[in-house]
């Protein structure tokens, strides 16, 4: 039956209680465990110690880590890892995790972080669910025209999670491509690329906005796509800009951060290895176009980004 | 006589005898078990569970046989409901149906208990279950801090560099969001709000505006005020009140 988190529940005047939730078998407080997510569950270790063993139990977070999780764990160098705990090595991954997806294969492995042209990949656990999140950096995708200085810039800022944004002066053929092959979970997945129209600075402890070189947005809209290897397909046009009719509630594309959704694809099983590709264009070149900052596309769960608070963990 | 009407005698550990169906009783894995492998005429002993509780148990059985056979005329929706009302005791009898759904190995008893217990657990701080439970705190303080900042991870709500997600705010109800005390914030919400500002300015405000951005970028944003604003130790609430419709 296994032994049961007694002598925990204390009475008052010392009536007799019935059970409570210290005197209830291992096997049952780890079945109230599958209902809560992970921060409820080290919420808990905070009630005594017995609940601290109980909320630090391998069979508890295992159920929580993804099904693939070796995975990710091969990313890491082993030392790392080795003599961990599942709470702790979920703990581990729900930090991101930086890939190298190489320019033009896979590289994911037990090789550890890789120095070189590329990276910008990285992949994490979300803490509530457990479900595998990945973004990959601009510096990661293959950008028309990048090494020209007079199109396209590399800009560092804290307000991206890989601290460096490509900054797009001008063009005529605007086009960014990227590819990611890496083990997800089975799950529905949302990609999404995150953009900002006019650059940003900071003037005297405040953002500001600038928006001299944005034009040509409003003319055409741009055109996104994500397809897969097993033949999903998705394909979405916006135009970045608002037109000139619709400045009545003021400009609202303007000077903020927008995940602009792709689509969706489904991943059946970790294996075989999924491999996504997705781009944003506009290469209509009867007009240019620019001002326009590209930070990085996000794979993340579809219920995560529409998540409710209902407590049930799927 | 077929074999539906089959009865099966329980007798609980208060002495009190039950005869039921055996559709309604072999739900119960354990009873199962030694009803196939017993002697099927005599009375089942269920030591560990009370005449109260295993009424109470008989009855969930009942209703969910019932309503899988179609004798009872019951959507998805009511058994649901019909559920959701089971469990509306108090906490003695909860965990006494805990103990004996395990003890009597009925898994959707068993789950729907334990989910129960799951969401009086949910949203509360320690304090609050221990209060809710009765728990005795065994830490001093140095031990609680200690396990409080060896569990701060997961409550890191970093969804990228200085942003976190909100995970639930629906119109027109008051939300909260609680974000580490980082120098700099941008807090994009499950419904899109957009904000920008040093924790250090935020602790000085009493009021901070709030952009709702929509998910369709082609929509307007949405000024809201933030209406509430506490400071903690590494953390600061912050109470959003939406009234407009996206």
């Amino acid at each position: 039956m296994g032994a049961s988190l007694s002598n925990l529940t204390e009475g008052s005047n010392g009536t007799a209680m019935g059970p409570g939730l210290g005197d209830i078998p291992e096997s049952c407080v780890a079945c109230v465990f599958t209902y809560l997510t992970p921060p409820e569950i080290c919420n808990l270790a905070r009630l005594n110690r017995a609940f601290r063993g109980a909320a630090s139990s391998d069979s508890v977070w295992e159920m929580k880590l993804p099904s693939n999780y070796q995975d990710l764990l091969d990313l890491v160098p082993p030392e790392r890892y080795q003599n961990l705990s599942k709470k702790d090595i979920f703990a581990l991954l729900s930090r991101p995790v930086p890939f190298d997806d190489g320019n033009k294969g896979c590289f994911w492995g037990a090789f550890g972080v890789r120095e070189g042209l590329g990276g910008g990949y990285e992949v994490w656990l979300d803490r509530v669910t457990g479900r595998v999140c990945m973004a990959i950096s601009a510096k990661g995708m293959a950008i028309t025209g990048i090494d020209d200085r007079r199109y396209w810039n590399w800009v560092s800022t804290e307000e991206s999670r890989f601290h460096t944004v490509a900054y797009l002066q001008q063009i005529w053929w605007f086009e960014v491509d990227g590819v990611v092959k890496f083990p997800l979970p089975a799950d529905i997945y949302t990609l999404s690329f995150r953009l900002h129209l006019g650059r940003f600075s900071k003037r005297l402890g405040r953002r500001v906005s600038s928006f001299e070189h944005t034009h040509g947005w409003d003319i055409k809209p741009v055109t996104f796509e994500l397809s897969t290897c097993d033949g999903q397909l998705a394909s979405c046009e916006h135009y970045l800009d608002d037109t000139e009719q619709d400045y009545d509630n003021g400009n609202h594309k303007r000077g903020c951060w927008i995940d602009y959704k792709v689509g969706e694809f489904i991943v059946n099983d970790s294996e075989p290895v999924t491999e996504v590709r997705f781009s944003v264009k506009q290469i209509d070149c009867t007009h240019s176009k620019g001002g326009l900052c590209v930070d990085s596309v996000f794979i993340i769960p579809t219920d995560l980004k529409e998540r409710k608070r209902k407590g049930m963990l799927k | 006589m077929g074999s539906t009407s089959t009865k099966i005698k329980l007798r609980t550990s208060d002495q009190k005898v039950f005869e039921v169906e055996k559709a309604v009783a072999v739900q119960s894995q354990t009873i199962k078990y030694i009803y196939e492998n017993g002697c099927p005429d005599s009375v089942i002993h269920v030591h560990s569970v009370s005449g109260d509780i295993l009424s109470k148990i008989l009855d969930y059985c009942k209703k969910h046989v019932n309503s899988a056979a179609g004798k009872e005329d019951i959507s998805p929706e009511e058994l649901y409901e019909w559920d959701a009302n089971f469990v509306k005791v108090d906490q003695n009898t909860l965990f006494d149906l805990i103990l004996a759904a395990n003890c009597l190995k009925i898994e959707s008893l068993l789950d729907l208990t334990c989910q129960t217990v799951a969401n009086m657990i949910k949203g509360k701080r320690p304090e609050e279950i221990r209060t809710t439970f009765n728990i005795k705190n065994d830490y001093t303080i140095e031990a609680e801090e200690a396990v409080r900042r060896e569990n701060k991870w997961a409550f890191d709500m970093l969804g990228g560099v200085g942003t976190m997600v909100i995970e639930e705010l629906a119109d027109d109800t008051m939300s909260k969001c609680v974000t580490n005390a980082k120098s700099r914030v941008c807090v994009i919400a499950a419904n899109q709000i957009v904000m920008m500002r040093s924790i250090s300015k935020l602790a000085n405000k009493k009021s901070i505006d709030v952009y709702k951005q929509p998910q369709n970028p082609t929509t307007p944003r949405i000024k809201e005020s933030v209406k509430q604003i506490n400071v903690g130790t590494g953390f600061i609430e912050l109470f959003f009140h939406f009234k407009c419709k996206m």
